[in-house]
């Protein structure tokens, strides 16, 4: 009987459904913790690319809140764009989401930029798939880091990359060129795309 | 029973090391050593899965029919390394985005289903789940031991501690994947001559 096609088949239709409902059961279970997992991840990452400071410590809860203190989520012409307002409720600084491709696969992110789009707040990723030690560096404060308070430029692409026979306001990472090229021109059309959405309002 | 627990261990541990002896989860050695701390996590993952599916296997090998057996033992495999990937993203969020694809990789890690086809099949469930966890923990001692090297050299850190100072040159080749080959077919080479002037 065991060596019949029936009772394979049965078998198998059997045993797939106990496994699989046992693995539906566990994600269900873990559902709510995983997006919320995901959902600070972002949120982190937003914060530190508005520069704003929370506590390394700090629990999910806190979290929310200090980012719903600081950060309002807006829609214009259908683009999400996060605001910072400061007391006297003025616009302290946009931030954009961005996503591309890049050597290994989608890079995804946020761009912040001064009030006037003239500035870069600070750049955060929330997703990348680099070569870890190489491209993925583009993760580590390192990197990020030099994009605070860098002035765009008004003509030409908003951001270059500093070489040794032209000037510009951020440096590559050394051995992860296609990486590089791939975030810069991501990020410079993020700016682009923020100059006209944000265009009209600036008056 | 006794004899047999001690027996497996010493086989899986050190003189039939899936990784060393048998060359197998070597994917994985590549990918996932240029940090200690990934590492161990995968390692407990790989030990995890391969306790768990070879027990599984064992417990319904009387009913397993022969011609599918394969089928059902990638069924359950899957079916851990899912629950592990689960896990982490729920209760390890760092360590789950830094491990990307590779913790779903962890089903075609050739370790699991060889143990389950070697000795789970064949073997009370208890003894298939020692024998499962000891063949995850020589594969993970073995990935801990290219890894210490590699994050030493290429980061100067371990356990993303700083422990060479800056005077060190970080050796980039130690951060990509084909500086495992290296460090691996120098443990081998090491290992295999220790293990092969004893028996002599």
């Amino acid at each position: 009987m065991r060596e019949s096609p029936w009772f394979n088949l049965v078998f198998m239709f059997i045993i797939t459904a106990v496994l699989t409902g046992i693995l539906s059961g566990i994600y269900e279970f873990t559902k709510p913790m995983i997006q919320t997992n995901e959902d600070i991840a972002i949120k982190k990452a937003h914060l530190y690319a508005f520069n704003i400071e929370y506590p390394s410590e700090a629990s999910s809860d806190e979290i929310e809140k200090i980012y719903y203190d600081k950060i309002q989520v807006e829609t214009i012409d259908e683009t999400i764009i996060y605001v910072a307002k400061g007391t006297d409720n003025q616009p302290e600084a946009y931030g954009f989401n961005f996503a591309g491709g890049a050597l290994w696969g989608e890079i995804e992110g946020i761009l912040v930029l001064s009030p006037d789009l003239e500035k870069v707040i600070g750049i955060d990723f929330t997703e990348q798939n680099e070569t870890p030690g190489l491209g993925g560096r583009i993760d580590e404060p390192e990197f990020k880091e030099q994009f605070r308070g860098v002035e765009l430029n008004s003509d030409g692409a908003p951001l270059i990359y500093r070489t040794t026979s032209q000037p510009g306001q951020v440096d590559a990472i050394t051995g992860a060129t296609l990486t590089s090229n791939s975030v810069l021109e991501i990020i410079n059309e993020t700016i682009e795309r923020a100059k006209k959405n944000l265009g009209g309002d600036r008056g | 029973m006794k004899n047999e627990i001690k027996t497996i261990t010493e086989k899986d541990l050190w003189t039939e090391n899936p990784v060393i002896r048998q060359i197998l989860g070597i994917c994985s050695a590549l990918a996932v050593t240029n940090l200690m701390a990934n590492t161990f996590i995968m390692g407990m993952g790989v030990t995890f899965v391969t306790a768990f599916s070879s027990m599984t296997v064992s417990f319904l090998r009387h009913v397993i029919p022969r011609r599918i057996r394969m089928m059902v033992q990638t069924l359950v495999i899957a079916s851990y390394v899912i629950i592990v990937d689960i896990i982490l993203k729920a209760f390890l969020p760092e360590i789950s985005a830094n491990l990307g694809p590779y913790v779903g990789l962890i089903i075609t890690n050739c370790i699991i289903m060889g143990r389950c086809e070697a000795y789970g099949q064949s073997n009370p469930p208890l003894l298939a789940f020692w024998d499962g966890m000891m063949s995850g923990l020589g594969y993970t001692l073995v990935l801990m031991f290219i890894s210490f090297i590699r994050e030493l050299m290429g980061f100067g850190t371990l356990f993303g501690i700083p422990i060479l100072g800056d005077w060190w040159t970080r050796w980039t080749i130690m951060v990509m994947p084909a500086s495992a080959f290296f460090v691996l077919a120098i443990i081998i080479w090491a290992v295999q001559a220790r293990q092969s002037n004893k028996s002599v």
